[in-house]
């Protein structure tokens, strides 16, 4: 079905006429005032040769270039007047360079300074600051060619710079994500420009956890619930990153995982108490999802045994 | 099926590419590598599947096209993109693809694939001690997402969209029944769809901006489960009152409909210079309804009615909702260049209920002593209703740049009101099934950074502590310290790192008395003595120890739950690019003692030789070697190999 409607789609875009050349405005065209008008300035592709041609390409571009060529006006948009630098003989003290916090605040956020309920660019977990800015994570003129939104590296390698110890336990953990591969990123989870904590966690369009986006019938609602997630959340038995234990568990064994809630002493606390025929020495009741297979909840059984 | 699903892909990829070179773009990069992999796989396949599943076959291992016409030459696009990544034999597989033009439109779409298997040899496994694996848990399925998104008039203040989301999973499994006071294994047949469609606008007027978005999500989940042949005599070969418990025949199917509406609205003003307002809203109302039938014969026993009985037949029909809305404010204020008050507010409130109806017929039932043979109806009509409401704020100061330092601070308090409201079938053991439980949570969370000339220090501390815990793992006191160092030459031939994280957690209730601690260090270094030649290693260690009081249910006596994890990861590398060659080298490997202790050595080595101009091959080798140190059932040794061409023109 998909495959036709974008054979559909190519086809007409086949039949489309090509779209003429923008027409030069008349005033363009004119001779120029000999006496009154300056001296053009050299164009910083003239010297900048390779950034301006891949700049050409860079969507800070779109609509901007004209005949290939990457006009000074886009250049210092970001740069600031470059005269100065031009006169200079390509003087580097005088163009301003964006670096670090000053200038990714007087460049980047000058566009980007997007705040929403879960994400603030300007005040968020990794906000323009003096050990990490936007500037860290991204670059204009040399970014990863097969990488999205012009960051450096590749995600996975990017993210290790600083959270060495989340990726090494996705690398190296038997059980994980299948991290910078079909499409699953650190950011398929995480929205780098989020707020500090659980704030840094993407949520569905509906609002709900990042892991319901994939394990969409684990999302209910149920009959049934079961109270670990209806009270707690899928941290609350699964590591969310690489994990030593089966399934992702917190525990290397199933019985110990839902005992040590399962066993209300003496404490007023959400989890009910095992009738005594669970002899946790015998095998048959070692492996609690052996019985109660609806563990994320059921529409039929009040024990989540269906 | 590999070669099978590489031609779908590819056939998927060719419209793509037309409308590519329709776009007559003035800049093409591309950029192909593909080629076949070979798999060499000793040991438990089972266990390589489920932990890695890279298999042998045809595989695009990445395809990526961009084109730009920036100019407006063209009347359909002047941005175009297209990447994919391990199409063919590889498990998780991505296609993803981006269209604009400038002020019209901006298109995204995005098709990904993951193989989800997994057959584990010890889990749900009682026959273990027998020697029979894997467990009776298994699934071989396969999840296939698309995704569209369409922006309209994009240049304009109010910027409409649309939106597509299908989710897909499906494939065969086994899984176990209780049933008549016996575990049966079932062989399962899963098919799941959830599709969303989705509609709204952002809008822009001066210093205003938000977005809202109207959805509707439709689940449609169909399972089907009969008895796996050799499975009829159960997991428990005693028999149940000097009956053996058999089954001949066990025969369920379910389907699930979930209907899901749901709103989603924010919206950001910069009501003063200094002075930054954001609201957001949303709220979904999830009807879930549900049948299922279920025919079953053989020998069972059941305590609920006290009889044998030789079949079962039974038809459930449910209901159950979601209600869930959020809300709140933020402030976000500019003290001073660089220095920020922020505060905000939350509020979350979920309503979840459900009702059942199952209507049970034990046929051919006779009372434990032998006597009245007969069917017994049972009709359960049960409910049961959970709620939720969690509201939070939080006020923090945050100076992002004062010189080489940065410093945050800020004040967070959750409350936590849950009330669950158990239906009485649901109650075995009388306690703690529901009631109402509140929590209160204080967060004091406060970091700093230290910059200067490739110099980085980085410390944060986080203190939260709770006045009364939900479950028995929740903590009454946490501490969360995190260390992070590290130094760049100016040059950048050499770069260290260090970072290093501890997390201690206390429940001290009497009888719980629960404990978790837990460490990570990680260093690193790479050294590039030339351009071309890079050198890394890297240490890493995480160490978890908790243990929490349990009561054993068999004999009410208190026990001890103790977890220990304590896995080292010892990783090198070397990479090295000249001319038309390059190698990239990496071996690893990873012990870990405690509780499951098993080491993991990975090799991994990639080179590349650029015969001519922008063609030329790579090759790939890697080999992971798994092995338990308790057993050996699980381990395993696969080594794969590969030869991809490339082609960047």
């Amino acid at each position: 079905m998909l495959v036709f409607g974008l054979s559909a789609l190519a086809q007409t875009v086949a039949q489309t006429p090509p779209a003429k050349p923008p027409e030069v405005p008349a005033t363009q065209t004119a001779p120029p005032a000999k006496a009154e008008e300056p001296a053009a300035l050299p164009a910083c592709s003239d010297c900048h040769a390779d950034q301006a041609k891949a700049f050409a390409a860079n969507a800070h571009a779109h609509r901007k270039v004209k005949k290939g060529e990457v006009p000074n006006a886009l250049c210092e948009s970001c740069h600031g007047d470059g005269k100065a630098h031009i006169e200079g003989g390509g003087d580097k003290e005088k163009i301003f360079k964006p670096v670090g916090v000053a200038g990714a605040n007087k460049t980047c956020l000058a566009c980007h300074d997007i705040s929403t309920d879960r994400i603030s660019r300007h005040a968020g977990m990794h906000a323009n600051s003096a050990a990490v800015n936007c500037l860290t994570c991204h670059s204009i003129h040399s970014s990863e060619p097969h990488a999205p939104h012009l960051i450096v590296k590749k995600q996975l390698a990017l993210c290790d710079s600083c959270h060495m110890t989340e990726v090494s336990s996705f690398r190296n953990k038997p059980y994980a994500h299948h991290l910078g591969r079909g499409g699953m990123e650190c950011s398929s989870c995480h929205d780098p420009h989020g707020r500090p904590g659980v704030e840094s966690l993407r949520t569905m369009t509906a609002g709900e956890a990042p892991c319901l986006a994939c394990h969409a019938d684990k999302r209910g609602p149920f009959v049934f619930q079961h109270g670990a997630i209806a009270a707690g959340s899928c941290t609350t038995c699964h590591e969310p990153h690489g994990s030593s234990n089966p399934k992702r568990l917190k525990r290397a064994t199933v019985a110990q995982l839902c005992i040590e809630c399962h066993s209300p002493i003496g404490s007023a606390n959400l989890g009910s108490q095992p009738p005594s025929f669970h002899n946790l020495s015998s095998p048959r009741y070692q492996n609690c999802t052996t019985c109660h297979v609806a563990i994320h909840g059921s529409n039929r059984d009040p024990q989540l045994l269906k | 099926m590999n070669m099978k699903r590489f031609v779908a892909n590819c056939l998927l990829s060719l419209p793509i590419l037309a409308i590519a070179v329709a776009a007559n773009a003035q800049v093409v990069p591309f950029d192909l590598e593909i080629g076949y992999r070979w798999l060499d796989l000793n040991g438990n396949s089972q266990m390589y599947r489920t932990q890695i599943n890279e298999r042998g076959g045809l595989l695009i291992r990445s395809f990526t096209l961009s084109t730009s016409d920036f100019e407006g030459h063209t009347s359909l696009a002047d941005r175009f993109r297209i990447d994919a990544s391990d199409l063919g034999s590889g498990p998780a597989q991505s296609i993803r693809m981006e269209a604009s033009r400038a002020g019209a439109y901006k298109l995204r779409f995005g098709y990904r694939s993951a193989d989800a298997f997994s057959a584990l040899p010890a889990f749900a496994n009682p026959l273990l001690g027998q020697g029979i694996t894997p467990g009776q848990h298994t699934f071989d399925r396969t999840r296939r997402m698309y995704d569209f998104d369409l922006e309209l008039l994009t240049d304009k203040p109010i910027v409409p969209f649309i939106g597509y989301t299908s989710n897909e999973n499906s494939g065969p499994g086994s899984t176990t029944y209780h049933l008549g006071q016996d575990e049966f294994r079932l062989l399962q047949n899963l098919h799941e769809r959830d599709r969303e469609i989705r509609a709204g606008a952002s809008f822009h007027f001066a210093s205003v901006y938000g977005q809202v978005t109207e959805g509707w999500r439709n689940f449609r989940g169909n399972e089907s489960l009969t008895l796996a042949p050799g499975s009829g005599n159960g997991n428990n070969l005693d028999p149940v009152l000097g009956t053996p418990v058999t089954a001949t025949t066990i025969t369920r199917n379910d389907s699930t409909h979930v209907k899901t509406p749901f709103t989603n609205f924010y919206i950001t003003g910069d009501v003063l210079k200094r002075l930054r307002l954001i609201g957001n809203y949303s709220r979904f109302s999830a009807e879930s309804n549900g049948s299922e039938n279920e025919s079953d014969a053989g020998s069972f026993a059941s305590f609920a009615i006290s009889r044998f009985y030789n079949g079962l037949s039974e038809n459930a029909s449910s209901n159950a909702k979601n209600r869930t809305w959020r809300g709140g404010g933020r402030a976000e204020v500019t003290l001073a260049p660089n220095v920020d008050f922020l505060a905000g507010f939350q509020k979350e409130h979920r309503e979840l209920d459900g009702v059942a109806l199952i209507d049970t017929v034990f046929l051919q039932s006779i009372t434990f002593a032998g006597f009245d043979r007969r069917d017994i109806e049972t009709i359960l009509n049960a409910s049961s209703a959970i709620d939720r409401d969690e509201t939070y704020w939080n006020a923090a100061i945050s100076a992002r740049s004062i010189g080489p330092f940065a410093l945050r601070a800020e004040f967070r308090e959750t409350k936590q009101d849950i009330t669950v409201s158990p239906d009485l079938a649901e109650i075995v053991v009388p306690g703690s099934q529901g009631g109402d439980f509140n929590r209160t949570i204080d967060t004091i969370d406060v970091s700093g950074t230290y910059s200067y000339a490739g110099l980085l220090f980085g410390a944060a501390i986080r203190r939260d502590s709770a006045d009364a815990p939900i479950f028995r793992t929740d903590y009454l006191d946490r501490s969360r310290l995190r260390f992070r160092a590290g130094y760049t030459t100016p040059k950048k031939h050499v770069r260290a790192g260090l970072t290093a994280e501890t997390t201690t957690q206390h429940n001290d209730v009497p009888d719980t008395g629960y404990d978790a601690r837990m460490r990570q260090y990680t260093g690193d270094v790479e050294v590039s003595p030339i351009d071309a030649l890079h050198f890394r290693a890297s240490l890493s260690q995480f160490r978890a120890d908790s243990n929490v009081s349990f009561r054993l249910p068999q004999n009410f006596t208190i026990g001890e739950s103790i977890q220990t994890e304590n896995g080292k990861a010892r990783e090198g590398g070397v990479s090295y690019l000249k001319g038309p060659f390059s190698i990239d080298a990496s071996l690893s490997r990873f012990e870990n003692s405690g509780t499951l202790p098993f080491n993991i050595d990975r090799h991994r080595v990639r080179a590349t030789w650029d015969f001519k101009g922008h063609t030329g091959l790579a090759f790939e080798w890697d080999r992971d070697k798994y092995s338990e140190r308790s057993a050996s059932f699980a381990d395993f040794y696969a080594s794969r190999y590969g030869v991809y061409f490339r082609w960047r023109p």
